[in-house]
C-alpha cells in the first residue's frame, strides 16, 4: 500500500500504536503529544480512522479489559501496519533530508553570489 | 460498564449507531467519548458531539469510509467542488470587467461601484478560498468554506431577486452541498494527485469558459456565461476526460470513477425543475450519458489493448 500517501491523522494513529497497543482515549492522548498539541482527534474521527484501518488489516483488536468500570478495547498494529508505517517513515525521511540539503546549500551560498 | 460513567448525551449519541455496530463497539466508543469530553468547554463539547453523531449517521446511511457508497462519495465531492469553483472562475473575468466599468463611472454613482465590487467579492471570494484549501490538501476547511460559498450563492439569488432558473440552481447547489458534506473527509484524496486533480479540473472548467465568454462578448455581443447549458456541457467534457484518465490507469479504482461521474451530476440536475422530459433536460442528460459512457468504453478499451500487448498483468482472481 504505497501507491497512496498516508494522510496525517492516519499516520498519527499508526505512530501512536507503533510502540505499544493502546485503547481509544490513550490514542487520542498520544496523537496530541506526538503532534505537539496541534492535532486533537475527536472520538468520531478516531473511530472512523480505526474502522478503516481495521478493515485494511493495518490495525487489529488486541484485547478488552474493564478498568474503573469502563470497557477498554486495545488496538495494536499488524505486521502490514508496521510495514506501511516503516515505508511512510522512509518516504518522509527522504523528503526531510532533501529539504535540509537544499536549505544548507542556500545558507552556504555567499551574499551576492550568482546561482 | 457502569452507567454512572457515561454521560447521558454520550449514551444518546451512541444510540444513533446501527444496532450491530453498537453491539460490537458501542461500549468502547462510549468509554472513550466519556474520557475525551471530561473537562471540555461548551464549544469543544459541541464539536465532539457533532463529530460522534456524524460518525454514527455515516454508518447508519452506509456512507462510511469502509462502505462502497462512501468511496464513491469521496471520489465525487472533490470533482463536484472543483467544477463549482471552475464555474465561479468562468464568471470572474466578466465580473472583473463589470467591476471595472462600475468604478470607471464611480464619480457619477460611487455607491453603485461599491455595491458591485462587494457583490463580486462576496460571490467569488469563498470559492477561491475553497480552491486554495483544496489545492493545499486541507479538505476539512475547504469543505467548510464551500458550504459557506453555497449559502452565499443562495443568499445572493434572493437578494438580487433572481427569478429565472432559481429552482434548478438551488437544486444544483443543494446536491453539491450534500456531496461535499456526506463524503467521508478522511477518504478524500488529499495527496499530490488529488490536489493536482482538484486544481486542474477547476482551472480547466473555468479558464476556457471565461475566455470563450469574453470572446463571444466581443464578437457577438452576448457573453457565453449567460448560457448555463454551455457551462454544464463543458463541465461534463472535463469530468469525462478525468474519468477516462482514471479508468485507463493500470489499477483503476472503479468506485472512485463512479464518483467522478457523480461529481459532475449536479449540473445535470439544474434542469430537472423544467421537467424530466423537457428539451433542456433531455439534451443535457444525453450529453452527460454520451460523454461519461464514452469515457467508460474508451478507458476499458485502453486497458484491454494494454493487456493484449502484454504491458499490463491480468487482474488477479
Amino acid at each position: 500500500m504505497t501507491d497512496r500517501q498516508v494522510q496525517e491523522p492516519t499516520r498519527l494513529v499508526l505512530t501512536a500504536l507503533a510502540d505499544a497497543p493502546r485503547h481509544g482515549y490513550a490514542i487520542i492522548q498520544e496523537v496530541l503529544a506526538i503532534s505537539e498539541g496541534r492535532t486533537r482527534l475527536r472520538t468520531g474521527t478516531l473511530y472512523t480512522a480505526l474502522d478503516r484501518l481495521l478493515q485494511q488489516g493495518l490495525v487489529r483488536i488486541e484485547g478488552e479489559q474493564v478498568v474503573g468500570g469502563r470497557l477498554r478495547r486495545t488496538f495494536a498494529l499488524t505486521e502490514q501496519g508496521k510495514e506501511l508505517l516503516t515505508e511512510e517513515t522512509r518516504r518522509l525521511r527522504l523528503a526531510v533530508l532533501e529539504a535540509e540539503r537544499r536549505l544548507g546549500t542556500a545558507r552556504l551560498r555567499p551574499n551576492g553570489a550568482s546561482a | 460498564m457502569s452507567e454512572r460513567h457515561t454521560p447521558q448525551v454520550g449514551r444518546l449519541l451512541v444510540g444513533l449507531y446501527p444496532a450491530r455496530y453498537r453491539e460490537l463497539h458501542g461500549e468502547d466508543i462510549a468509554a472513550t467519548f466519556a474520557e475525551a469530553t471530561e473537562g471540555l468547554g461548551r464549544r469543544e463539547l459541541l464539536r465532539e458531539r457533532l463529530d460522534l453523531a456524524s460518525h454514527a449517521l455515516r454508518l447508519r446511511l452506509r456512507i462510511g469510509p469502509t462502505d462502497p457508497a462512501g468511496r464513491v462519495l469521496a471520489g465525487a465531492a472533490p470533482v463536484a467542488l472543483a467544477i463549482a469553483v471552475g464555474a465561479c472562475l468562468a464568471y470572474l473575468l466578466p465580473g472583473l470587467g463589470e467591476v471595472a466599468d462600475a468604478f470607471a463611472g464611480a464619480s457619477a454613482r460611487p455607491r453603485w461601484a461599491l455595491v458591485v465590487a462587494g457583490l463580486f467579492v462576496a460571490f467569488s471570494a469563498p470559492w477561491i478560498v475553497t480552491l486554495l484549501f483544496a489545492a493545499l490538501g486541507r479538505w476539512r476547511p475547504a469543505r467548510r468554506v464551500a458550504v459557506l460559498a453555497i449559502f452565499v450563492d443562495c443568499a445572493l439569488m434572493v437578494v438580487l431577486g433572481q427569478t429565472y432558473g432559481v429552482a434548478g440552481e438551488a437544486l444544483r447547489l443543494a446536491v453539491l452541498g450534500a456531496l461535499v458534506l456526506l463524503a467521508p473527509p478522511d477518504l478524500v484524496d488529499t495527496g499530490r494527485r488529488g490536489r493536482w486533480e482538484v486544481t486542474a479540473v477547476a482551472l480547466l472548467v473555468g479558464l476556457p469558459l471565461a475566455g470563450a465568454s469574453q470572446g463571444a462578448a466581443v464578437l457577438i455581443g452576448i457573453p457565453i456565461h449567460s448560457v448555463p447549458a454551455l457551462a454544464a456541457t463543458w463541465a461534463f467534457v472535463v469530468a469525462a476526460v478525468l474519468l477516462l484518465l482514471h479508468l485507463s490507469a493500470r489499477r483503476p479504482d472503479r468506485l472512485r470513477g463512479a464518483g467522478i461521474a457523480l461529481g459532475a451530476s449536479p449540473w445535470l440536475l439544474q434542469y430537472l425543475p423544467a421537467g424530466p422530459l423537457s428539451a433542456l433536460m433531455i439534451r443535457t442528460g444525453t450529453e452527460f450519458l454520451v460523454l461519461v459512457g464514452g469515457a467508460v468504453i474508451l478507458g476499458g478499451l485502453v486497458r484491454l489493448l494494454r493487456r493484449t500487448l502484454g504491458t499490463e498483468p491480468a487482474e488477479p482472481a
